[in-house]
């Protein structure tokens, strides 16, 4: 198992170096010059020889695979570097990544407890208002954008009921740090919540009428066990192994959903940064965001391998 | 089933319900001036110091939101009210009054500026404010990086400053007509605390997240991602003002945060912002006389020799403008004037001159000057809001109908898509300009940018500077009257209209009579000591 994770693990290197050369070779090719989006358009008509300065000193006029492993030389010396703005990406990191890390938790933490509460209830109680409302409220959370179900829950709860702010993450007139968090913190994490309960819930429903119908629940009730302990002890437990995989799987998609809506609720984490970098043209704060998230989304993947190991021994002896 | 259908339409219900309470009464919105009026100041009766909200978007200035934007480039209301200029200019920009000065004296050839400093100047850190500071901030200007044009296009004009005591000497290569205007805008800097930053980087140092200040209000607190709050300077020597506090949120769009009441004043000239303000009844609308161009422009060929033979042919050029109809174009924004040459029509100055629409004498007017009709005409655009993105549509249309294939292109990167990569033929470019002049700097040989697709001639170079040196209104006139001629007569490029830009107030606050805004990218007189917040 050990020799499996190392294994894993190690494979994450070369992907990571792959990936970050990908995204860097990619922000080349989109032809955006920084430059432009640094100074304005009229000064890069007036003033010519400052703006060229400005670009020799950023090592903008070198070759492009000697300023990406200068750049990587940097990542591996924990020099994350600067902002074409100036200011120092590990602080910025520092500062916005708590923030995405605040709003992703929270919605994995509800979405979970949500999505496979209600997915055991549809299934035990199969054709119940539960289970009626649940499928619907599960199309619904799949087939709407997050974005959209952002912008409505603002328009609703924020402008017309004005009940919770429409952005950022901190009041400057707070009296309680809990009661701010909260407010600032409702309603995008209910979005992302939608979203990832939409999934939950119905695989957790499937597994569990999959599992309830299995052989080894009859013998269970034929043997008189109660009811509720054939649901928890052996029906929860036999369901759950396949819904965690799939709730480590979602993991990404959480930190993906968080980019568009940190913009929409202008929510200042990682992903927020990210957009605003990519407006911007601010390469060396795309290319650390982007690693940061590709980075996650690799150990949410190698999460998922080792569960998959943990519950089903073949993995491993396939190997 | 019957079940889940009626908790689906109560659940509908109590939505519809819930919001219908919040949506309150929408009834009309203040009339469209850009001077407040007593009926907007007496809607308040009560009013206090207070909390004033305003709202800082990326596109103020600010790339990433963890610092003060930098007042050298765009000026806005913030920054207009933390860092000030030697002079104060009014609401057209021009005629500017002592602000950090007490008093401005030029001699008769307009080569020698004599500026006297009041005394007992203070920065917010208790510095004295001092001619030092001057000198310093119009000398790393000119070797910023980051600095509007219109002071660097005027700082190069000085020959040499002299210091004595509290006052300052500039004397200029050749007069500039509009260095007083353009010193009314131009905030000083505190050199004792930024003089050794690098000018290339000098927006991005750590001073702007703890700024020292020269204006009524200093930073008090910076929370990275969310907001900043100003306080008042005790060092301001002016009148104290009456807002005691001030929160300026950092958000992505300036509806939003006007709709959450994070925003007691927001400005912008898109047809969407200003529709969605106009529509809120708790927002006064405040028309800006702002000289914002939007304008094609042809791309030629390049002072690096890249050519454009198609677009070389002035008949073609004027063909293919007789074929767009601009009066229509307009009808997109909410007030847009249309324009014939950099002068707007109503100013003084307008030769008459005006670029019909006749689809039919476009297109034997293209086949006369022997345009390949079967090529594909390119255009450019890099402003991806809607109201951009159906005008240019529009525009294709006018073009297709005079037989011509058309594609245009959205930019990502205008600049580098207009003046470096330059795989078109008409460009369409916004501009907000200070003054006409700068519309007029396009054409200089020395601009770096169009020269690549105007060819770099010198044809304007002396018409400009005749614009320049004109120091009264009839050498101006007769200035701008001669530029007019000649970019009538070349078609280099051809301006659309101008947009009409709005300033928006809240209910929440009590703005003094009399007060006009300008343009809300530089600063002028808008009394702000006198502003109060209704209670």
């Amino acid at each position: 198992m050990l020799k499996f994770i190392i294994k894993k693990l190690l494979m994450m290197i070369p992907m990571l170096l792959i990936i970050s050369f990908i995204v860097y070779y990619g922000l080349q090719l989109t032809g955006i010059d920084p430059i432009n989006f640094m100074v304005s358009p009229e000064m890069l008509s007036s003033n010519k020889e400052n703006v060229e300065a400005l670009r020799e000193s950023l090592g903008l006029n070198d070759p492009l695979i000697v300023q990406y492993f200068r750049w990587l030389g940097n990542i591996l010396h924990g020099d994350l570097g600067y902002s074409f703005d100036g200011s120092s990406i590990a602080s910025v990191i520092a500062v916005r990544l708590p923030y995405t890390f605040e709003l992703a938790g929270y919605s994995l933490l509800f979405s979970t407890i949500i999505g496979i509460g209600i997915g055991i209830i549809s299934a035990v109680r199969q054709n119940g208002i539960i289970d009626y409302v649940g499928r619907v409220l599960a199309v619904l959370g799949q087939a709407v954008p997050q974005f959209l179900v952002g912008i409505i829950l603002i328009q609703v709860f924020s402008i017309k009921l004005g009940w919770f702010p429409a952005s950022n993450r901190v009041s400057p007139d707070a009296t309680s740090a809990f009661a701010d968090a909260f407010f600032h913190l409702f309603l995008p994490v209910l979005t992302l919540t939608i979203g990832m309960v939409a999934v939950l819930m119905r695989y957790a429903r499937n597994t569990m009428l999959d599992v309830l119908n299995s052989d080894y629940i009859k013998t269970a009730r034929s043997k008189g066990i109660p009811e509720w302990k054939v649901y928890l002890k052996h029906g929860f437990r036999n369901a759950m192994k396949p819904v965690l995989v799939i709730l480590v799987f979602r993991i990404p998609a959480l930190i993906g959903g968080s980019v568009v809506i940190e913009t929409v609720f202008s929510y200042p984490g990682i992903g927020l940064t990210m957009t605003n970098a990519i407006v911007s043209g601010d390469y060396p704060v795309v290319l650390v965001t982007t690693l940061i998230i590709a980075a996650t989304m690799l150990i949410c993947s190698f999460m998922v391998d080792v569960f998959n190991a943990l519950l089903d021994p073949r993995v491993r002896l396939g190997e | 089933m019957k079940k889940m259908l009626a908790a689906l339409l109560a659940t509908t219900l109590v939505v519809a319900s819930l919001v219908g309470c919040g949506s309150g009464n929408k009834e009309t919105t203040a009339a469209k001036s850009g001077e407040t009026t007593a009926e907007s100041t007496a809607e308040a009766a009560n009013v206090d110091g207070g909390t004033l909200k305003l709202s800082v978007t990326t596109g103020d200035g600010s790339t990433t939101d963890d610092k003060i934007p930098t007042p050298w480039y765009n000026r806005i209301m913030a920054t207009n009210l933390m860092f000030r200029a030697l002079l104060i200019a009014d609401s057209d920009l021009t005629n500017p009054e002592p602000d950090l000065a007490e008093s401005v004296e030029v001699s008769e050839d307009g080569l020698v500026y004599t500026i006297k400093m009041k005394e007992g100047l203070k920065w917010s850190d208790g510095e004295a404010l001092t001619v030092e500071d001057v000198q310093w901030s119009i000398e790393t200007a000119l070797k910023a990086a980051t600095c509007n044009s219109i002071y660097t296009s005027a700082f190069k004009k000085i020959d040499n400053m002299a210091v004595d005591g509290s006052t300052i000497t500039m004397t200029l290569t050749e007069p500039y007509a509009s260095m007083k205007d353009v010193l009314a805008q131009f905030a000083i800097l505190p050199k004792h605390s930024l003089e050794n930053a690098d000018p290339l980087t000098l927006e991005s140092d750590a001073f702007w997240t703890n700024p020292v200040c020269s204006g009524m209000y200093t930073l008090d607190e910076l929370n990275v991602g969310n907001y900043f709050t100003l306080k008042v300077n005790e060092n301001y020597e002016g009148t104290a003002p009456k807002i005691q506090s001030i929160i300026c949120y950092f958000v992505q769009d300036y509806i939003t945060a006007a709709q959450a009441g994070q925003a007691d004043y927001v400005f912008g000239n898109a047809a969407d912002l200003v529709e969605a303000l106009e529509a809120m009844p708790n927002y006064t609308e405040h028309e800006v006389d702002v000289l914002f161009y939007k304008y094609f422009l042809f791309n030629m060929k390049g002072a690096d020799g890249n050519e454009n033979e198609a677009m070389q042919n002035v008949e073609v050029r004027k063909a293919l403008i007789e074929a767009i109809d601009r009066a229509t174009l307009a009808t997109l924004y909410p007030t847009a004037t249309v324009l014939n040459s950099g002068v707007p029509n109503s100013n003084e100055a307008y030769n008459g001159f005006e670029y019909t629409f006749d689809a039919e004498k476009a297109k034997a007017d293209l086949v006369a000057a022997g345009y390949d009709m079967s090529r594909t005409l390119k255009i450019c655009y890099y402003n991806n809001d809607q109201t951009s993105i159906d005008l240019i549509q529009t525009v294709v249309h006018y073009l297709e109908q005079t037989g011509l294939t058309v594609e245009a292109t959205l930019s990502n990167d205008g600049t580098t898509d207009l003046f470096t990569t330059r795989n078109y033929d008409i460009g369409f470019k916004g501009k907000s300009a200070f003054s006409i002049d700068e519309w007029y700097t396009e054409y200089q040989s020395s601009d770096a940018l169009f020269a690549n697709v105007f060819g770099g001639t010198d044809e304007f170079d002396e018409l400009v500077n005749n614009l320049f040196k004109a120091t009264d209104s009839a050498a101006r006139n007769e200035a701008l009257k001669a530029l007019q001629e000649k970019e009538q007569e070349v078609v280099y490029k051809v301006p659309v209209f101008t947009v009409g830009t709005y300033v928006f107030t809240s209910d929440k606050v009590v703005i003094p009579e009399g007060v006009t805004f300008c343009n809300p990218l530089y600063m002028c007189d808008l009394d702000f000591a006198n502003w109060e917040m209704a209670q």
